[in-house]
């Protein structure tokens, strides 16, 4: 056997080289300061807090009108706060977590678009499908490193790079050069702040849609989401779960979670297409054991 | 020896073993959980195989799923959550009273499943119960209790 002949055998090792070279690169991109004698506690031990929420009670209707329209997916609410913070950015109007709430909004828009090409391609609304990938996550990434930049002993910011980075993924080679950047800052993030519900959710995005060899674990996914949906009843958690259940046939439970993110955002359209796929799977499967719920 | 077995012999024998292995892995990897664990209560048992307890026939499989709820505190919420869709499925009403006793437990998603299961058992022993939960603090439970379906 040589790798001619067998080119899937040297497949793992080109991985763990890349892995090997990028993981360091990716700490220092980040100014990651993780110490490895100081492990977090386990997950089950931490309680854990929502600091976009809090950072939102502190803030002014347009940050607020961000936050909300990242839950709820509410894409004109959500461009139309981008648009009045890109507007008064640098001017006497400007507020100092700007910035923060700016790059939170842009990559909210980037997830709501990834969920419409993945689920609802003939829905997604027009404003989404002109924005280009790479060249807005870039600018959204310029943004919160600015940020971070200018306020290192911030929280989260390091979480929303991650999300940044996890953004610009797409397909194998998207997840080797973008991946190991945003376990980086999620690392990062969890480092500064282990309570970091937040970002507790990245890490279990990361273990739910990594293959395998690249960490992925999709129980260890499915412990992390169940921790951040109890702690701070965050509405991606509840989708996670949702989707995790459906995924392994468990339609009661991915119906209860489904519900769940639409007790947080009524109208959340994920929410509610998760709801009437558990809906559907549910009775199909019941019809088919022979009995009525 | 094994130089002399062609080499298009030996490429098929190394396909076969490999087509072999990853057969028997995605067996144990999908839908082919025994419920082995359940039966010893073992408090490492796992969703899937207290899933694949709701339709095995012995009977004695329904005391270990009430075991699971007797003892809840020593199981991850997602087991108890598995036992009672079991539960649901295997329509005994000798799990009612089990069931009734996790109505002021603190988790929702296991009172809102203790709905489910009563509801699938069914019968008047099964909705009396049921009522336990209609003035329930969660509003998904009381929903639950108030669909029909």
């Amino acid at each position: 056997m040589n790798w001619r002949s067998n080119p899937g055998v040297v497949a793992p090792f080109l991985v763990a080289m890349l892995a090997a070279i990028s993981l360091p690169v990716a700490h220092a991109a980040v100014g990651s300061k993780i110490d490895p004698q100081k492990p977090a506690a386990p997950i089950q031990e931490r309680k854990l807090h929502n600091p976009l929420i809090e950072n939102a009670k502190n803030a002014d209707d347009t940050s607020r009108d961000v936050v909300a329209g990242v839950i709820d997916y509410d894409v004109p609410k959500l461009e139309a706060a981008i648009a009045k913070l890109e507007k008064r950015a640098g001017t006497t109007d400007s507020k100092p977590d700007d910035d923060y709430f700016l790059a939170q909004g842009r990559v909210g828009l980037l997830q709501i678009k990834r969920f419409y090409e993945t689920d609802e391609k003939d829905k997604m609304p027009p404003s989404l499908e002109k924005i280009d990938l790479d060249s807005f996550a870039d600018a959204t990434l310029e943004i919160a490193q600015r940020y971070a930049q200018a306020h290192p002993d911030h929280s989260d910011i390091q979480r929303v790079i991650g999300e940044i980075y996890s953004a610009k993924i797409r397909g194998m080679t998207g997840g080797m050069t973008q991946g190991p950047k945003a376990k980086a800052a999620i690392e990062a993030a969890l480092a500064k702040d282990p309570q970091n519900g937040l970002a507790l959710l990245c890490q279990g995005r990361m273990h739910y849609h990594n293959p395998s060899f690249a960490g992925g674990d999709k129980n260890l996914a499915l412990v992390e989401f169940r921790k951040v949906a109890q702690d701070i009843d965050d509405i991606r958690a509840h989708l996670y779960m949702a989707r995790i259940y459906r995924d392994r046939e468990m339609y009661s439970q991915a119906r209860f979670f489904a519900k769940k993110a639409l007790r947080v955002a009524p109208e959340n359209p994920e929410g509610k297409l998760l709801l009437s796929n558990a809906e559907a799977a549910e009775a199909k499967q019941k019809s088919e054991k022979g009995g009525s719920r | 020896m094994i130089a002399r077995i062609p080499t298009s012999l030996r490429r098929s024998a190394r396909i076969s073993v490999t087509l072999a292995t990853l057969a028997l892995s995605g067996l144990g990897a999908f839908g082919c959980a025994s419920h082995d664990r359940l039966l010893e209560d073992d408090v490492k048992v796992t969703e899937e195989e207290v899933l694949a307890a709701g339709s095995a026939k012995s009977p004695d499989v329904t005391n270990h799923l009430h075991h699971i709820l007797d003892h809840r505190g020593d199981y991850d919420t997602s087991i108890v959550v598995a036992a009672l869709v079991a539960i649901g499925e295997r329509r005994d009403t000798s799990s009612i009273q089990p069931i009734s006793r996790l109505g002021s437990d603190e988790n929702e998603e296991i009172r809102w499943h203790c709905v489910l299961a009563l509801k699938a058992i069914g019968g008047p022993e099964a909705t009396a119960a049921l009522e336990r939960f209609a003035d329930d603090k969660s509003v998904l439970v009381r929903d639950e209790v108030a669909a029909r379906n």
